[in-house]
This record gives structure tokens, sequence and C-alpha cells, in this order.
């Protein structure tokens, strides 16, 4: 029996306890989604105190709805699809700040000075390219890889098509790829021209 | 960069670990919100025949608007001479003894507005001394 299978029942009974009237029973659900959610907040607004208030008020409105879960889909779809919902308004309201490329941490690895990039800053570099897409394009990037590349979640999630997920994601992509060499030459100057002393 | 490594880094977003406290905080919110008074349900009841009234109203006031004010019939000379006296007897309440009979028309306006006003603070207060 797999681990999703364990977690759909267990988030069922524990729903149908909830709605019993036993709050407490809340709790089980909260473990097992506070990871995922507060990452998946994380990953929209890039801040960690932020994505745990979003992931709070995430956690109180699926309290709220719970009588609205049908349970004809995956308690988990349900709870992300209110979770990204609630994330992509907050963030409307209230945007993230991206910081400047200047602002992006410094390679960890003292070999990234001499040696070039290493692969944990051009990860960074992607993450942050990200983080300055058009909002529909990442948050269908952010949705996608984090739904582990399972299109019809993301779709679901985003409350969208798959066939305008996939154009979007293909769109997305495609401005990724195109300022990536532009950030990365512009770290490579700067890494070159004033070298950070390390310790 | 190729596509693999920019799928890669894409898939290998950085995680983090929720803190410690945070089930606790959920379900504190959680026991708040359980131990909150319930929301007072709007008052339909009586709202209602107010929306209703207010709706027919501004329909009628709309109504008299695009077509004007039907002119009344010609007032018989008897009805025409008792008319004119109460007007004459009204104007001598009035200093100046100036009133016109659109002055009097626009009095029927203000008093319904005054009634209206009136229904408005009596019908919550009616409600609100009802609940005690």
């Amino acid at each position: 029996m797999s681990a999703s299978h364990n977690y759909a029942e267990a988030d069922r009974a524990d729903v149908l306890r909830v709605l019993a009237g036993e709050t407490a029973a809340f709790e089980g659900i909260v473990r097992r989604w506070q990871g995922p959610l507060i990452n998946l907040a994380y990953r929209f607004c890039r801040d960690r105190g932020r994505a745990e208030d979003m992931a709070q008020e995430a956690f109180l409105r699926v309290y709220r709805g719970l009588a609205k879960w049908r349970g004809d889909s995956a308690f988990s779809t349900w709870l992300f699809a209110l979770a990204i919902n609630l994330y992509r308004s907050e963030l409307r309201r209230i945007p993230a700040s991206i910081l400047p490329l200047d602002d992006i941490a410094e390679p960890r690895d003292p070999r990234a000075i001499d040696g070039g990039l290493e692969r944990f800053d051009r990860d960074e570099m992607v993450r942050h390219a990200v983080d300055t897409l058009p909002e529909k394009y990442r948050e269908a990037l952010i949705c996608f890889y984090f739904q582990e590349m399972d299109l019809s979640a993301a779709a679901g999630g985003l409350g969208i098509a798959e066939g305008t997920l996939k154009a979007r994601l293909f769109r997305g992509r495609k401005l990724l790829a195109s300022k990536l060499p532009l950030l990365l030459q512009a770290r490579r100057i700067q890494t070159d021209t004033c070298p950070k002393e390390t310790v | 960069m190729n596509n693999n490594d920019l799928e890669r880094a894409l898939m290998e977003m950085e995680e983090i670990a929720p803190s410690s406290g945070f089930v606790a905080s959920v379900m504190e919110a959680v026991q708040q919100e359980v131990s909150a008074p319930a929301p007072i349900p709007f008052p339909w009841k009586w709202a209602l025949p107010g929306g209703i009234v207010s709706v027919v109203l501004t329909v009628g006031l709309i109504i008299r608007w695009f077509y004007g004010i039907p002119r009344a019939e010609q007032p018989s000379t008897d009805s025409a001479i008792a008319f004119i006296a109460f007007m004459g007897n009204l104007s001598a309440w009035i200093p100046h003894g100036q009133i016109a009979v659109s002055t009097f028309v626009a009095m029927e306006w203000s008093l319904l507005a005054v009634l209206i006003s009136l229904l408005a603070v009596w019908i919550p207060m009616h409600y609100i001394a009802g609940r005690d």
C-alpha cells in the first residue's frame, strides 16, 4: 500500500472526525501537510516567515471549508487548489519582494569564485530568474514543478486548462532561457571585478 | 546551461522545514475560530419588506421620471374654488403668504422622504427591541 494511499485514507478519516465535531483531529491534517503547504508558499514568496503565515491562513481556510470537500477528488488536490488560490491572491495583494541581482547570496563554495559558478549558484540564479518572470508564467512553473511535473494536478490547482498550462510552461521556459545567460554573465562580471574576500 | 540543467534546477527548489511551533500555532488559531461566537445572520426577515418597498419606489420614480408627472385633469369649478380656499388658508400660516402649487407638490415628496427615513430608523429599533 503506497504512502499516498495511506495519506488519502488518513485524510478522509480525519476530515470525517472534524466534521463530527472533533476539532483536535484537524491536527493530523496539519502535521501531514504542513511541509508541502509551507514549501509551496515559500516558492511563491521566497520569505520563510511569510510562507508560514500564508500556510497558516491556508489551513484555517481548509478548516472553515472542510464541509465543501465532497470527496470525489483526493483531499490533497482540493487542499493544494485552495492553498494556491490563496497564495496567488495574497501575492497580488502584497507582491513578493524580488531581490536585485547584487543582493543574491555570494557563492558558498570558494571554488565558485576561481572556477566559475558552481551548481548551487547556478540553481540559485534559476530560482531568481523564475521570481522575475511575469506572474502567470511564474505561477505555472512553480505549480508544475512543485507537483512533480503532474500536468493535471498543476492545472487543477491553478484552475486553468491543461492546454493553457502547457502554453504557459513553454513560454515561461523560453523566457527563462533568454534571461539566464544575461544573468549568468552579469554574475560572472560581478565576481570578476569585485571578488568578495573569503575568510 | 542546457534544458536538462534548467529542469533539474526547477525541480530541486530549496526546501524549508516548518518551525517547531507551527502545528501548535495553527491549532490555536483553529481553536479560536471554534470558540468565536457565530456571526449574527443578516436579518432578511426584517430587511426584505423594506427592500421590496425601496425597489418599488425606485422603479416608480424612474417610470415617473421617464414619462413625466401625469397632469391632473382640470378641476371642476367647485373643487378649484375649494382648493384655492385651502391654499389661501394655508398661506395665512406662512410668512409673506407666498406658496406656489409646485412647492406643494415638492412637499408631498419631502413628506414621503421623511416617512421613509422614519421607517428606516423605526424598523431596526423595533428589531433590536424584539431581541431583548
